[in-house]
């Protein structure tokens, strides 16, 4: 198919393209309770066409371009006449000029780390994680309409200007869904979208250890209270979310547009918080996010975006990268934030609110606002810990920033390593009479 | 008017998808097949920069659903030639060996009445018929106008996306067609303060064409003073207050408070908290509530289901009292009803589940100038942020970017950013007192179940008054 583009392609007037093609195998598993409701497969050649026209007005040099998707299905004339739409359509995208990835040879052995998943026929992994899965069941824990995908899938990324790297991946995702029930007889019910690049055992076992505590002591709330003034301490997945403000911030397209005003060198924290230093990886055991290319088929490599409360560098992907006259960073999504100093204990000893699971924790990128509905947080009063839910808790980046305090031990999840928690004052909580 | 045009191919390969059916007929206890050819362009103009990508939703590609002793098997696939049915029959086959061995759930061979149908939608401006250079010059005139309408705004962002849906739905005893066009236009201000900067955004949507763009246009200055407001907003002091919704909040509080709710496929895996209330009390006697891909013509419309069932209006929430879910052919049967005409997935390669379409509260006898002259303090809420469904637990979820302050039935010039709106689902829609005396629908966003799952919904109601927390 690869190759029938590509003659296409020099048949026509076009000064550069790129092509990537993603070949999935897929498998899916549904269940009602532990029966299946349904398998399926997925067999499909996915290929986008991105093509590039330049053009000059005065001394100003631009260049167009159009995205367009190809199917296998399609006959050379349907190919023929949609790259010739796609022609079309880029003379009146006016863009200044960038250039695209040149090849480099380095490219040719990237491949990532041998994983588990590979060892077995897709189908064979839905039934091996359902058994692993449903051999957590008890009486007082219902797994409920679960759902298990394994893809496999041939990466081909290839570009006018000589780069043609190929690859294998895996993406795998689990919808855990915990049910337990109340002491009055009402169930109570967590959900979280459980995603990866490879499968362990024993990984799956501590987030479903953990999500089963969770159920178990959502069983047990009371309606978050009206509360003042107390720190609040945010775990678990919303974690990767707060931070993710930052990669925006440091990412070249936001400061080319004028919604972030970062630039080497600038100091984001005054106080007596921790300072901040992340970096930007392109791979982390397991997560779903590795990537060893991105989509303009730049090598990844580690970015380190913020150093000690200081911007260090910008996300830069060839387009917005050129305009600002950045090294050419490449996109990656992994987050790697350094320790702090507190210790848990530190902040026990007076009233906090600790807040686990949130029903669809929110960062708003550009202004720094963040929040969410609480589904399961821990409220110390000061005498004892008590389980609660509902209510919200809404924050401002540039209230919290200086005086953000970082855990000292940390935790490795899916697109995310650093603070296991952080604790975070001057946040809104909305609790109930 | 434009009448939408049939995939050629989809016309073309139909032959061969007949063919498959009646191979795999002998081996299988039913089979159908759908089919779907989605073409569409995605126009982003800026300041600085513009792109021009095909539509996030262009797809082209088939799913077969197997029955075999009521164990149910999908195999989707987007590679077919002419003369490719014994081979694509086979590679069914083989899959379907390797699958059966498992423990199913047993369903039903779905009961089909002999049927064939084709729909082609008009659409006023046909957008696959307009030249880009033509789109890119309403863009950059919207952009420009914005850009003069206020002096904090910096930049901004005019976006015009279209999608033309061809389905074809076979089985041994249906045959049927659709063709139609929707888009959506956003206009993104942006404006600033010295370090501040606020994004708010206006939208269209619905089974148009380019006339989307004015329809935008005539929204430019009023984003732009909203926008503009947001640089002196403050938060609000957490409570509860007294809200007056406009109808894209109304639909955000519809969709996520109570249509998730009533999705039955979650009735069956008892995760929604609505099938214990069906004939019950869950809303003020006010509220009347609906979901249907017609009669309404909008983002959530089409005329069958990705099942092959007719498009249905279920009218869920009657006086206040739950009288049915929504659901496809699974869940209906399940719950042994009627299947309403909401088996969606999001493309060929996903599973079907119980879907919206387009969900609203009917509109009421008020006005909203008698809902404000009522409220003692509160505030009225407008823009969708996000919103995520509970439908287990029946907890609200709900962020609107802007409340503008409510005193004595007056506005007081005081606004708030961002509001996030929680609560128990039957206690926001039992404090409902007014319902506005007029319809509107907005879907421009799209609908996931929980994390993923995508498919194009629309959602509103009128303008309604209620009590509700506010943090």
């Amino acid at each position: 198919m690869i190759d029938k583009i590509v003659t296409i392609l020099k048949k026509n007037d076009i000064d550069a393209w790129k092509i990537i093609l993603s070949q999935t195998e897929g498998a899916q598993g549904y269940y009602i309770q532990d029966n299946l409701e349904m398998i399926r497969n997925q067999n499909s050649i996915e290929i986008d066409l991105t093509v590039y026209k330049d053009f000059e007005e005065g001394e100003n040099k631009f260049r167009g371009s159009m995205r367009i998707n190809l199917f296998p299905t399609m006959t050379d004339q349907e190919i023929d006449e949609k790259i010739k739409l796609a022609i079309k359509g880029s003379l009146s995208v006016k863009n200044k000029w960038f250039p695209l990835t040149k090849n480099n040879d380095n490219d040719l052995n990237l491949k990532f780390p041998p994983v588990q998943l590979d060892k077995k026929n897709i189908f064979d992994w839905i039934t091996t994680i359902g058994k692993d899965l449903f051999s957590h069941k008890s009486s007082d824990i219902t797994f409920n309409a679960t759902e298990i995908f394994i893809s496999k899938i041939n990466y081909t990324f290839l570009n006018s200007e000589g780069v043609n790297h190929t690859h294998t991946k895996y993406s795998g995702l689990i919808e855990l869904v915990t049910t337990a029930t109340g002491s009055s007889g009402e169930e109570i019910e967590l959900f979280n979208l459980l995603e990866f690049s490879d499968y362990s055992k024993d990984w799956l076992d501590n987030k479903v250890k953990t999500q089963i505590e969770s159920t178990l002591d959502r069983t047990k709330t009371i309606q978050l209270p009206i509360l003042t003034d107390i720190p609040v301490i945010i775990k678990r997945t919303a974690i990767r979310e707060f931070f993710s403000y930052f990669y925006m911030k440091s990412n070249a397209r936001t400061i080319f547009e004028g919604m972030s005003n970062y630039e080497e060198d600038k100091t984001i924290q005054n106080g007596n918080g921790d300072p901040l230093t992340i970096t930007i990886l392109p791979y982390l055991e397991r997560s779903h996010f590795n990537k060893l290319i991105d989509d303009d088929g730049v090598i990844t490599k580690p970015i380190n975006i913020i150093n000690k409360g200081k911007v260090s560098h910008i996300i830069s992907d060839i387009q917005f990268g050129t305009y600002l006259n950045k090294e050419i960073t490449g996109k990656c999504y992994n987050i790697k934030v350094e320790p702090g100093s507190m210790k848990q204990t530190d902040y026990e000893k007076a009233p906090y609110l600790e807040a686990v699971e949130f029903s669809d924790f929110s960062m708003d990128s550009i202004t720094g606002d963040f929040g969410s509905e609480i589904r399961l947080a821990y409220y110390y009063d000061g005498r004892e810990k008590i389980a609660v839910t509902g209510g919200s808790i809404t924050g401002k980046i540039s209230t919290v920033i200086d005086s953000i305090s970082l855990s000292e031990n940390i935790i490795t999840d899916d697109g995310y390593m650093g603070p296991e928690f952080i604790y975070l004052k001057g946040i809104h909580i909305a609790g109930s009479k | 008017m434009e009448n939408v045009k049939d995939s050629q191919f989809l016309n073309l390969i139909e032959k061969e998808l007949i063919t498959v059916i009646k191979i795999l007929s002998s081996s299988f206890d039913y089979i159908s097949i759908l089919g779907s050819d989605i073409t569409g362009f995605k126009y982003e103009y800026s300041g600085q920069s513009s792109s021009l990508t095909e539509s996030m939703w262009a797809d082209r590609g088939f799913v077969a659903r197997i029955y075999k002793f009521g164990k149910v098997l999908e195999y989707s696939f987007n590679n077919i030639q002419p003369g490719d049915a014994e081979t694509v029959s086979k590679k069914i086959i083989q899959f379907s060996e390797n699958a059966l061995i498992n423990n199913f759930h047993i369903y039903p061979v779905p009961e089909e009445e002999p049927q064939s149908f084709s729909h082609n939608e008009n659409v006023e401006i046909d957008p696959s018929e307009i030249d880009p250079e033509t789109v890119f010059s309403e863009l950059k005139n919207i952009f420009k106008e914005t850009m003069d309408s206020g002096k904090s705004v910096f930049n901004a962002r005019v976006v015009f996306e279209w999608s033309k849906v061809s389905k074809i739905f076979l089985s041994s005893k249906k045959k049927l067609k659709q063709n139609y066009i929707w888009s959506q236009s956003y206009l993104i201000p942006m404006v600033k303060k010295d370090d501040m900067v606020k994004v708010i955004y206006a939208a269209e949507s619905g089974l148009k064409g380019m006339e989307l763009l004015r329809d935008l246009r005539n929204q430019i200055k009023a984003t732009v003073k909203d926008g503009e407001s947001l640089l002196n907003a403050q938060s609000v002091v957490p409570g509860e207050y007294e809200v007056i919704c406009t109808p894209d909040i109304t639909g955000l509080i519809a969709h996520e408070a109570f249509g998730h709710g009533v999705e039955m496929d979650m009735f069956v895996k008892n995760r929604a908290l609505g099938k214990d209330y069906i004939g019950k009390q869950v809303a003020s006697p006010l509220v009347n509530m609906r979901d249907g891909a017609i009669p309404e013509r909008h983002a959530g419309s089409f005329h069958f289901d990705d099942e092959g069932t007719a498009a249905g209006n279920t009218l869920i929430i009657e006086n206040g009292i739950l009288k049915r879910g929504i659901s496809d052919l699974h869940s209906a049967f399940s719950q042994k009803t009627k299947p309403t005409g909401n088996g969606r997935r999001q493309s060929y390669k996903n599973k079907t589940y119980t879907r919206m379409t387009n969900t609203y509260f009917e509109p009421g006898n008020d006005n909203l100038e008698s809902m404000l002259a009522s409220v003692k303090h509160g505030y009225l809420l407008d823009y969708t942020q996000s919103g995520m469904e509970d439908p287990k637990n029946w907890g609200l979820q709900a962020i609107a970017i802007l409340g503008k302050e409510i005193k004595n039935g007056k506005f007081t010039g005081k606004i708030i950013s961002p509001v996030i709106m929680t609560g128990y689902v039957p206690d926001i829609l039992k404090n409902i007192t007014m319902i506005g005396d007029k319809l509107e629908l907005s879907g421009s966003g799209y609908c996931g179940k929980g994390w993923k799952e995508f498919v194009k919904v629309s959602s509103g109601g009128p303008y309604i008054k209620t009590r509700i927390r506010l943090g």
